[in-house]
Protein backbone atom coordinates (compact mmCIF):
# COMPACT_ATOMS: atom_id res chain seq x y z
CA UNK A 1 0.00 0.00 0.00
CA UNK A 2 3.20 2.68 -0.06
CA UNK A 3 3.28 5.64 -2.71
CA UNK A 4 4.92 5.13 -5.67
CA UNK A 5 7.61 7.20 -5.90
CA UNK A 6 7.23 10.20 -7.92
CA UNK A 7 10.44 10.39 -8.99
CA UNK A 8 13.43 7.78 -8.71
CA UNK A 9 17.20 8.00 -9.17
CA UNK A 10 16.92 6.97 -12.93
CA UNK A 11 15.51 9.47 -15.36
CA UNK A 12 13.99 7.99 -18.00
CA UNK A 13 15.73 9.08 -20.94
CA UNK A 14 13.42 9.81 -23.54
CA UNK A 15 12.40 13.12 -22.38
CA UNK A 16 14.28 14.33 -25.52
CA UNK A 17 14.45 18.09 -25.70
CA UNK A 18 11.33 19.15 -23.91
CA UNK A 19 13.05 20.09 -20.70
CA UNK A 20 15.43 22.72 -20.79
CA UNK A 21 15.96 22.33 -17.06
CA UNK A 22 19.35 20.58 -16.14
CA UNK A 23 19.77 17.08 -15.24
CA UNK A 24 22.35 16.86 -12.53
CA UNK A 25 24.22 19.69 -10.74
CA UNK A 26 26.91 19.37 -13.37
CA UNK A 27 25.14 20.64 -15.73
CA UNK A 28 24.36 24.17 -14.16
CA UNK A 29 25.45 26.99 -15.57
CA UNK A 30 26.00 30.02 -12.88
CA UNK A 31 25.70 30.38 -8.90
CA UNK A 32 28.88 28.88 -8.45
CA UNK A 33 29.29 29.44 -4.72
CA UNK A 34 26.05 27.55 -4.00
CA UNK A 35 26.80 24.94 -6.62
CA UNK A 36 30.12 24.09 -4.67
CA UNK A 37 28.75 24.09 -1.03
CA UNK A 38 25.92 21.65 -2.19
CA UNK A 39 28.48 19.60 -3.92
CA UNK A 40 30.55 19.11 -0.53
CA UNK A 41 27.12 18.70 1.60
CA UNK A 42 26.22 15.94 -0.61
CA UNK A 43 29.90 14.81 -0.77
CA UNK A 44 29.87 14.39 2.82
CA UNK A 45 26.46 13.28 3.28
CA UNK A 46 26.72 10.33 1.32
CA UNK A 47 30.37 9.51 2.82
CA UNK A 48 28.66 9.43 6.09
CA UNK A 49 25.28 7.76 4.68
CA UNK A 50 23.72 10.39 6.59
CA UNK A 51 20.40 11.82 5.07
CA UNK A 52 21.32 15.24 3.62
CA UNK A 53 20.06 18.17 6.07
CA UNK A 54 17.47 20.37 5.39
CA UNK A 55 17.97 22.65 2.49
CA UNK A 56 15.67 26.01 1.99
CA UNK A 57 16.47 27.88 -1.33
CA UNK A 58 15.46 31.17 -1.34
CA UNK A 59 15.64 33.79 -3.80
CA UNK A 60 13.58 35.43 -6.85
CA UNK A 61 11.53 33.46 -8.90
CA UNK A 62 13.56 31.91 -12.04
CA UNK A 63 16.91 31.70 -10.55
CA UNK A 64 16.86 27.70 -10.20
CA UNK A 65 15.51 26.68 -6.74
CA UNK A 66 13.63 23.68 -8.15
CA UNK A 67 15.92 22.94 -10.55
CA UNK A 68 18.88 22.41 -7.20
CA UNK A 69 15.66 20.43 -5.55
CA UNK A 70 15.39 17.98 -8.50
CA UNK A 71 19.34 17.37 -8.71
CA UNK A 72 20.28 16.83 -5.48
CA UNK A 73 18.47 14.18 -5.01
CA UNK A 74 19.69 12.59 -8.76
CA UNK A 75 22.69 13.49 -6.92
CA UNK A 76 22.40 11.20 -4.07
CA UNK A 77 20.39 8.74 -5.83
CA UNK A 78 17.31 9.00 -4.00
CA UNK A 79 13.69 9.75 -4.49
CA UNK A 80 11.89 12.62 -4.11
CA UNK A 81 8.42 13.58 -3.65
CA UNK A 82 7.54 17.43 -4.81
CA UNK A 83 4.63 18.94 -3.55
CA UNK A 84 4.19 23.42 -2.67
CA UNK A 85 2.59 24.81 0.33
CA UNK A 86 -0.70 25.77 -1.37
CA UNK A 87 -1.53 22.33 -1.69
CA UNK A 88 -0.78 20.98 2.16
CA UNK A 89 -3.59 23.25 3.29
CA UNK A 90 -4.44 20.57 6.00
CA UNK A 91 -1.72 18.17 8.53
CA UNK A 92 -3.62 15.48 6.76
CA UNK A 93 -2.53 16.47 3.14
CA UNK A 94 1.50 16.65 4.83
CA UNK A 95 1.50 13.13 6.71
CA UNK A 96 0.95 10.95 3.54
CA UNK A 97 4.44 12.60 2.24
CA UNK A 98 5.89 11.98 5.50
CA UNK A 99 4.92 8.29 6.74
CA UNK A 100 5.40 7.67 2.59
CA UNK A 101 9.34 9.28 2.67
CA UNK A 102 11.96 6.64 2.36
CA UNK A 103 15.06 6.43 4.41
CA UNK A 104 17.48 9.60 2.99
CA UNK A 105 14.68 10.39 0.64
CA UNK A 106 14.06 13.92 -0.17
CA UNK A 107 10.99 16.08 0.37
CA UNK A 108 10.28 18.83 -1.96
CA UNK A 109 7.85 21.56 -1.11
CA UNK A 110 7.99 24.73 -3.29
CA UNK A 111 6.42 27.69 -2.12
CA UNK A 112 6.86 26.40 1.09
CA UNK A 113 5.83 30.05 2.83
CA UNK A 114 2.21 29.45 1.40
CA UNK A 115 1.69 26.99 4.35
CA UNK A 116 -0.55 27.10 7.06
CA UNK A 117 1.04 27.85 10.66
CA UNK A 118 -1.29 24.64 11.50
CA UNK A 119 1.28 22.56 8.80
CA UNK A 120 4.16 24.44 9.55
CA UNK A 121 4.19 23.33 13.28
CA UNK A 122 3.65 19.54 12.09
CA UNK A 123 6.93 19.86 10.19
CA UNK A 124 8.49 21.08 13.20
CA UNK A 125 8.82 17.55 15.30
CA UNK A 126 9.25 15.92 11.32
CA UNK A 127 12.22 17.71 10.62
CA UNK A 128 13.84 17.45 14.19
CA UNK A 129 13.19 14.00 15.64
CA UNK A 130 11.88 12.89 12.71
CA UNK A 131 8.35 12.34 14.30
CA UNK A 132 5.09 13.06 14.17
CA UNK A 133 2.36 13.63 16.00
CA UNK A 134 -1.22 12.82 14.63
CA UNK A 135 -4.21 14.45 16.72
CA UNK A 136 -7.56 12.52 16.92
CA UNK A 137 -10.82 13.81 17.59
CA UNK A 138 -11.53 17.35 18.31
CA UNK A 139 -11.39 20.04 21.74
CA UNK A 140 -11.66 18.40 24.84
CA UNK A 141 -11.93 14.58 23.11
CA UNK A 142 -8.28 15.06 20.95
CA UNK A 143 -5.74 12.23 21.28
CA UNK A 144 -2.33 12.09 19.92
CA UNK A 145 -0.70 9.48 18.53
CA UNK A 146 2.92 9.42 18.34
CA UNK A 147 4.59 7.84 14.84
CA UNK A 148 8.06 7.92 14.30
CA UNK A 149 9.51 8.31 10.41
CA UNK A 150 12.13 7.46 8.47
CA UNK A 151 15.16 10.19 8.27
CA UNK A 152 14.47 12.52 5.33
CA UNK A 153 15.54 16.07 3.83
CA UNK A 154 13.22 18.60 3.48
CA UNK A 155 14.22 20.62 0.56
CA UNK A 156 12.36 24.13 0.59
CA UNK A 157 11.80 26.72 -1.88
CA UNK A 158 10.66 30.42 -1.25
CA UNK A 159 10.52 33.51 -3.20
CA UNK A 160 9.97 35.33 0.41
CA UNK A 161 11.81 33.71 3.35
CA UNK A 162 10.32 36.49 5.82
CA UNK A 163 6.94 35.14 5.75
CA UNK A 164 8.52 31.52 7.40
CA UNK A 165 7.61 31.56 11.01
CA UNK A 166 11.28 32.06 12.77
CA UNK A 167 10.90 28.44 14.25
CA UNK A 168 10.52 26.99 10.82
CA UNK A 169 13.21 28.70 9.40
CA UNK A 170 15.74 27.69 12.04
CA UNK A 171 15.08 23.99 11.21
CA UNK A 172 16.35 24.11 8.18
CA UNK A 173 20.62 23.33 8.55
CA UNK A 174 21.28 24.92 5.00
CA UNK A 175 19.91 27.74 3.90
CA UNK A 176 21.09 29.55 0.21
CA UNK A 177 20.39 32.89 -0.51
CA UNK A 178 20.24 33.47 -4.23
CA UNK A 179 21.89 36.50 -5.31
CA UNK A 180 20.28 38.35 -8.28
CA UNK B 1 -8.79 9.15 26.75
CA UNK B 2 -6.46 11.54 27.90
CA UNK B 3 -3.99 12.84 25.24
CA UNK B 4 -0.61 10.74 24.42
CA UNK B 5 2.13 12.63 26.50
CA UNK B 6 3.75 14.27 23.28
CA UNK B 7 7.71 14.29 24.73
CA UNK B 8 7.65 12.04 27.87
CA UNK B 9 10.30 12.36 30.65
CA UNK B 10 12.87 9.64 28.98
CA UNK B 11 14.08 10.62 25.63
CA UNK B 12 14.58 7.56 23.06
CA UNK B 13 18.79 6.88 23.31
CA UNK B 14 19.16 6.24 19.98
CA UNK B 15 19.10 9.72 18.41
CA UNK B 16 22.56 9.41 17.48
CA UNK B 17 24.38 12.72 16.15
CA UNK B 18 20.90 14.24 15.12
CA UNK B 19 20.49 16.58 17.94
CA UNK B 20 23.38 19.02 19.37
CA UNK B 21 20.82 20.21 21.56
CA UNK B 22 21.89 19.50 25.53
CA UNK B 23 19.35 16.78 26.85
CA UNK B 24 19.64 17.91 31.05
CA UNK B 25 19.98 21.67 32.58
CA UNK B 26 23.67 20.20 33.87
CA UNK B 27 24.83 20.12 30.60
CA UNK B 28 24.32 23.06 29.35
CA UNK B 29 27.23 25.90 28.60
CA UNK B 30 26.93 29.46 29.54
CA UNK B 31 24.03 31.35 31.33
CA UNK B 32 25.16 30.60 34.46
CA UNK B 33 23.01 32.83 36.33
CA UNK B 34 19.98 32.05 34.09
CA UNK B 35 21.05 28.06 35.43
CA UNK B 36 21.24 28.76 38.92
CA UNK B 37 17.89 30.50 39.17
CA UNK B 38 16.26 27.59 37.32
CA UNK B 39 18.16 24.99 39.04
CA UNK B 40 16.39 26.49 42.38
CA UNK B 41 12.93 26.93 41.43
CA UNK B 42 13.02 23.24 40.36
CA UNK B 43 14.63 22.46 43.88
CA UNK B 44 11.67 24.03 45.37
CA UNK B 45 9.01 22.73 43.21
CA UNK B 46 10.21 19.27 43.49
CA UNK B 47 10.62 19.64 47.63
CA UNK B 48 6.87 21.17 47.77
CA UNK B 49 5.30 18.96 44.90
CA UNK B 50 4.41 21.75 43.11
CA UNK B 51 4.23 22.64 39.61
CA UNK B 52 6.81 25.09 38.61
CA UNK B 53 5.36 29.22 38.79
CA UNK B 54 5.27 29.67 34.88
CA UNK B 55 8.13 31.03 32.91
CA UNK B 56 8.93 33.50 30.22
CA UNK B 57 12.05 33.48 28.46
CA UNK B 58 12.80 36.37 26.48
CA UNK B 59 16.53 37.18 24.12
CA UNK B 60 17.65 36.40 20.40
CA UNK B 61 17.06 33.31 18.37
CA UNK B 62 19.10 30.61 18.70
CA UNK B 63 20.25 31.32 22.48
CA UNK B 64 18.62 28.48 24.13
CA UNK B 65 15.30 28.97 25.37
CA UNK B 66 13.72 26.50 23.72
CA UNK B 67 16.44 23.97 25.01
CA UNK B 68 15.67 25.29 28.76
CA UNK B 69 12.21 25.17 28.53
CA UNK B 70 12.76 21.09 26.89
CA UNK B 71 15.35 20.69 29.98
CA UNK B 72 13.71 21.86 32.61
CA UNK B 73 10.28 19.41 32.08
CA UNK B 74 13.03 16.60 32.05
CA UNK B 75 14.51 18.05 35.06
CA UNK B 76 11.05 17.77 37.10
CA UNK B 77 10.19 14.31 35.60
CA UNK B 78 7.23 15.68 33.75
CA UNK B 79 5.52 15.73 30.43
CA UNK B 80 5.51 18.57 28.04
CA UNK B 81 3.53 19.67 25.27
CA UNK B 82 5.15 21.77 22.53
CA UNK B 83 3.09 24.46 20.19
CA UNK B 84 3.82 27.64 18.73
CA UNK B 85 2.01 31.08 19.38
CA UNK B 86 1.74 31.51 15.08
CA UNK B 87 -0.45 28.18 15.57
CA UNK B 88 -2.96 29.15 18.25
CA UNK B 89 -4.95 31.52 16.23
CA UNK B 90 -8.28 31.15 18.26
CA UNK B 91 -9.16 29.50 21.35
CA UNK B 92 -10.45 25.87 20.28
CA UNK B 93 -6.79 25.77 19.13
CA UNK B 94 -5.46 26.57 22.64
CA UNK B 95 -8.36 24.26 24.53
CA UNK B 96 -7.15 20.38 23.75
CA UNK B 97 -3.15 21.07 24.77
CA UNK B 98 -5.24 22.43 28.50
CA UNK B 99 -7.39 19.92 28.73
CA UNK B 100 -4.89 16.96 28.17
CA UNK B 101 -2.25 18.84 30.13
CA UNK B 102 -1.34 16.29 33.26
CA UNK B 103 -0.97 17.56 36.49
CA UNK B 104 2.35 19.43 37.21
CA UNK B 105 3.20 18.72 33.49
CA UNK B 106 4.04 21.90 30.77
CA UNK B 107 3.05 23.42 28.02
CA UNK B 108 5.57 25.13 25.88
CA UNK B 109 4.81 27.91 23.70
CA UNK B 110 6.95 29.29 21.34
CA UNK B 111 6.90 32.54 19.64
CA UNK B 112 4.69 33.13 22.63
CA UNK B 113 4.09 36.78 21.27
CA UNK B 114 2.55 35.61 18.32
CA UNK B 115 -0.55 34.93 20.18
CA UNK B 116 -4.08 37.04 18.95
CA UNK B 117 -5.23 38.49 21.70
CA UNK B 118 -8.74 36.27 22.34
CA UNK B 119 -6.04 33.36 22.56
CA UNK B 120 -3.95 35.44 25.25
CA UNK B 121 -7.47 36.17 27.11
CA UNK B 122 -8.30 32.39 27.74
CA UNK B 123 -4.76 32.03 28.98
CA UNK B 124 -5.09 34.37 31.82
CA UNK B 125 -7.65 32.13 33.78
CA UNK B 126 -6.09 29.31 32.71
CA UNK B 127 -2.95 30.62 34.27
CA UNK B 128 -3.89 32.16 37.25
CA UNK B 129 -7.10 29.61 38.72
CA UNK B 130 -6.36 26.64 36.33
CA UNK B 131 -9.91 27.42 34.71
CA UNK B 132 -11.29 28.00 31.09
CA UNK B 133 -14.73 29.71 30.36
CA UNK B 134 -16.11 27.30 27.06
CA UNK B 135 -18.58 29.43 25.61
CA UNK B 136 -21.30 26.93 24.46
CA UNK B 137 -23.79 28.80 21.39
CA UNK B 138 -23.92 32.45 20.19
CA UNK B 139 -25.83 35.61 21.47
CA UNK B 140 -28.76 34.89 23.74
CA UNK B 141 -27.93 31.40 23.99
CA UNK B 142 -24.75 31.40 24.86
CA UNK B 143 -23.98 29.78 28.06
CA UNK B 144 -20.57 29.75 30.04
CA UNK B 145 -19.10 26.30 30.86
CA UNK B 146 -16.48 26.76 33.37
CA UNK B 147 -13.76 24.27 33.37
CA UNK B 148 -11.42 23.15 35.95
CA UNK B 149 -8.41 21.89 34.49
CA UNK B 150 -5.09 20.39 36.40
CA UNK B 151 -2.43 22.65 37.56
CA UNK B 152 0.51 23.16 34.73
CA UNK B 153 3.34 25.20 34.34
CA UNK B 154 3.17 27.77 31.24
CA UNK B 155 6.70 28.51 29.62
CA UNK B 156 6.80 30.41 26.70
CA UNK B 157 9.77 31.58 24.58
CA UNK B 158 10.00 35.24 22.72
CA UNK B 159 12.63 36.82 20.57
CA UNK B 160 10.19 40.12 21.66
CA UNK B 161 9.10 40.39 25.54
CA UNK B 162 7.44 43.78 23.60
CA UNK B 163 5.03 42.33 22.33
CA UNK B 164 3.39 40.56 24.78
CA UNK B 165 0.77 42.85 26.54
CA UNK B 166 1.21 43.91 29.91
CA UNK B 167 -1.64 41.39 31.55
CA UNK B 168 0.04 38.22 30.23
CA UNK B 169 3.96 39.63 30.76
CA UNK B 170 2.76 40.18 34.15
CA UNK B 171 1.36 36.56 34.80
CA UNK B 172 4.25 34.64 34.68
CA UNK B 173 6.11 34.21 37.94
CA UNK B 174 9.35 33.90 36.56
CA UNK B 175 10.97 35.70 33.38
CA UNK B 176 14.36 35.54 32.33
CA UNK B 177 16.76 37.27 29.57
CA UNK B 178 18.79 35.16 27.91
CA UNK B 179 22.17 37.29 26.24
CA UNK B 180 24.92 36.27 24.37
CA UNK B 181 27.66 33.69 25.13
CA UNK B 182 31.06 34.29 25.80
CA UNK B 183 33.71 33.25 23.49
CA UNK B 184 35.45 30.94 26.01
CA UNK B 185 31.93 28.82 26.39
CA UNK B 186 31.19 28.76 22.97
CA UNK B 187 34.49 27.29 22.67
CA UNK B 188 33.28 24.61 24.86
CA UNK B 189 30.09 24.13 23.16
CA UNK B 190 32.09 23.82 20.10
CA UNK B 191 34.18 20.92 21.51
CA UNK B 192 31.60 18.94 23.38
CA UNK B 193 29.20 19.11 19.83
CA UNK B 194 31.97 17.96 17.57
CA UNK B 195 32.51 14.62 20.46
CA UNK B 196 28.29 14.24 20.01
CA UNK B 197 28.83 14.47 15.86
CA UNK B 198 32.27 12.15 16.58
CA UNK B 199 34.58 14.21 14.69
CA UNK B 200 38.00 15.30 15.95
CA UNK B 201 38.64 19.02 16.02
CA UNK B 202 41.50 20.98 17.53
CA UNK B 203 41.46 23.57 20.03
CA UNK B 204 42.43 26.44 17.63
CA UNK B 205 39.67 25.31 14.86
CA UNK B 206 37.09 25.12 17.75
CA UNK B 207 38.05 28.68 18.86
CA UNK B 208 38.21 29.80 15.24
CA UNK B 209 34.35 28.60 14.90
CA UNK B 210 33.63 30.16 17.86
CA UNK B 211 35.18 33.57 17.36
CA UNK B 212 32.81 33.74 14.15
CA UNK B 213 29.66 32.59 15.49
CA UNK B 214 28.15 36.00 16.99
CA UNK B 215 27.82 35.38 19.97
CA UNK B 216 25.26 32.40 19.15
CA UNK B 217 25.14 28.60 19.70
CA UNK B 218 23.26 27.81 17.39
CA UNK B 219 25.01 29.60 14.72
CA UNK B 220 28.44 27.55 15.86
CA UNK B 221 26.42 24.79 15.73
CA UNK B 222 25.31 25.64 12.05
CA UNK B 223 29.04 26.24 11.40
CA UNK B 224 30.60 23.56 12.97
CA UNK B 225 28.13 20.92 10.74
CA UNK B 226 28.92 22.80 7.57
CA UNK B 227 33.04 22.63 8.26
CA UNK B 228 32.32 18.73 9.07
CA UNK B 229 30.50 18.44 5.56
CA UNK B 230 33.50 19.97 4.69
CA UNK B 231 36.20 18.01 6.10
CA UNK B 232 34.59 14.98 5.49
CA UNK B 233 34.66 15.79 1.60
CA UNK B 234 37.74 17.26 0.73
CA UNK B 235 39.93 15.97 3.91
CA UNK B 236 40.27 13.38 6.14
CA UNK B 237 37.37 13.85 8.40
CA UNK B 238 39.54 15.64 11.16
CA UNK B 239 38.82 19.23 11.35
CA UNK B 240 42.47 21.71 11.45
CA UNK B 241 42.30 25.61 11.62
CA UNK B 242 43.14 25.70 8.07
CA UNK B 243 40.45 23.81 7.04
CA UNK B 244 38.22 25.60 8.95
CA UNK B 245 38.89 29.03 7.76
CA UNK B 246 38.60 27.49 3.97
CA UNK B 247 35.20 26.34 4.93
CA UNK B 248 34.06 29.41 6.57
CA UNK B 249 35.45 31.75 3.75
CA UNK B 250 33.44 29.46 1.67
CA UNK B 251 29.94 29.76 3.25
CA UNK B 252 30.73 33.74 3.31
CA UNK B 253 31.29 34.07 6.62
CA UNK B 254 34.05 36.35 7.45
CA UNK B 255 36.21 37.28 10.06
CA UNK B 256 33.76 38.83 12.43
CA UNK B 257 31.22 35.97 11.90
CA UNK B 258 28.74 38.26 9.56
CA UNK B 259 27.10 36.33 7.15
CA UNK B 260 26.18 37.00 3.51
CA UNK B 261 22.90 38.46 4.39
CA UNK B 262 24.09 40.98 7.02
CA UNK B 263 27.01 41.71 4.44
CA UNK B 264 24.34 42.53 1.97
CA UNK B 265 22.36 45.10 4.88
CA UNK B 266 25.42 46.61 5.41
CA UNK B 267 26.36 46.75 1.23
CA UNK B 268 22.57 47.86 0.85
CA UNK B 269 22.55 50.83 3.14
CA UNK B 270 26.20 52.07 2.40
CA UNK B 271 25.68 51.96 -1.29
CA UNK B 272 21.94 52.67 -2.17
CA UNK B 273 21.00 55.12 0.96
CA UNK B 274 24.47 56.38 1.56
CA UNK B 275 25.33 55.23 4.85
CA UNK B 276 22.15 56.19 5.99
CA UNK B 277 19.67 57.73 7.60
CA UNK B 278 17.40 54.82 6.36
CA UNK B 279 14.02 53.23 7.62
CA UNK B 280 14.32 49.75 8.03
CA UNK B 281 11.20 48.82 5.97
CA UNK B 282 13.08 50.56 3.22
CA UNK B 283 16.16 48.16 3.83
CA UNK B 284 13.88 45.77 3.40
CA UNK B 285 11.89 46.29 0.42
CA UNK B 286 15.43 47.19 -1.50
CA UNK B 287 16.78 43.49 -0.20
CA UNK B 288 13.77 42.11 -1.12
CA UNK B 289 13.56 40.46 2.02
CA UNK B 290 11.40 40.48 5.54
CA UNK B 291 11.41 43.26 8.12
CA UNK B 292 11.37 41.40 10.58
CA UNK B 293 13.95 39.21 9.24
CA UNK B 294 15.89 42.04 9.54
CA UNK B 295 15.08 43.33 12.84
CA UNK B 296 15.11 40.02 14.61
CA UNK B 297 18.27 38.24 12.99
CA UNK B 298 19.94 41.11 11.37
CA UNK B 299 20.15 44.15 13.19
CA UNK B 300 20.87 42.81 16.78
CA UNK B 301 24.26 41.93 15.87
CA UNK B 302 25.21 44.39 14.13
CA UNK B 303 23.77 47.47 16.77
CA UNK B 304 26.03 45.19 19.34
CA UNK B 305 29.15 45.70 17.26
CA UNK B 306 28.53 48.93 16.95
CA UNK B 307 28.49 48.55 12.83
CA UNK B 308 24.93 50.25 13.05
CA UNK B 309 23.40 52.87 14.80
CA UNK B 310 19.36 53.11 15.17
CA UNK B 311 18.26 57.39 15.56
CA UNK B 312 15.28 58.31 15.59
CA UNK B 313 15.45 59.57 11.43
CA UNK B 314 16.49 55.57 10.58
CA UNK B 315 19.74 53.46 10.49
CA UNK B 316 23.20 54.84 10.35
CA UNK B 317 26.12 52.66 9.31
CA UNK B 318 29.22 53.78 11.69
CA UNK B 319 32.77 54.34 10.61
CA UNK B 320 33.45 50.62 11.61
CA UNK B 321 31.88 49.39 8.53
CA UNK B 322 33.41 51.46 6.02
CA UNK B 323 36.35 50.13 7.42
CA UNK B 324 35.30 46.45 7.64
CA UNK B 325 33.36 46.39 4.13
CA UNK B 326 37.45 48.54 3.08
CA UNK B 327 35.19 51.21 1.67
CA UNK B 328 36.21 54.98 2.08
CA UNK B 329 32.92 57.03 3.56
CA UNK B 330 31.53 59.44 1.39
CA UNK B 331 33.40 62.91 2.68
CA UNK B 332 30.28 64.57 3.28
CA UNK B 333 29.55 61.60 6.10
CA UNK B 334 32.02 63.20 8.13
CA UNK B 335 30.51 66.70 7.99
CA UNK B 336 27.41 65.37 10.07
CA UNK B 337 25.01 67.06 8.09
CA UNK B 338 24.44 65.69 4.50
CA UNK B 339 20.88 67.05 3.93
CA UNK B 340 20.99 70.73 4.33
CA UNK B 341 17.95 72.04 4.79
CA UNK B 342 18.62 75.60 2.61
CA UNK B 343 20.01 73.88 -0.47
CA UNK B 344 20.75 77.49 -1.51
CA UNK B 345 23.73 77.75 0.79
CA UNK B 346 25.32 75.36 -1.21
CA UNK B 347 27.60 76.43 -4.19
CA UNK B 348 25.36 77.05 -6.91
Amino acid sequence: MTREAILTGEQPMDEGDRDLRPQTIHQMVGQRSVYERMKIAVDAAIKREDPLGHILFDGPPGLGKTTFALCLPREMGVNVQLTSGAALQAPKDLVPYLTNADSRSVLFIDEIHRLPKGVEEYLYTAMEDFRIDIVHGEGTNARTLNLWIKPFTLIGATTRAGMLSAPLRDRFQIRELRAR
Amino acid sequence: MTREAILTGEQPMDEGDRDLRPQTIHQMVGQRSVYERMKIAVDAAIKREDPLGHILFDGPPGLGKTTFALCLPREMGVNVQLTSGAALQAPKDLVPYLTNADSRSVLFIDEIHRLPKGVEEYLYTAMEDFRIDIVHGEGTNARTLNLWIKPFTLIGATTRAGMLSAPLRDRFQIREHLDFYTLNELTEIVRRNSEKLSVEIDDAAASEIARRSRGTPRVANNLLRWVRDYATSKADGVINLEITQAALEMAGIDQRGLDRQDRKYLETLVRVFGGGPAGVEAIAHTMNTATDTLADEVEPFLLRTEMVVRTPRGRVVTAKTYEHLQITPPAAANEGDRFPLFSEDSED
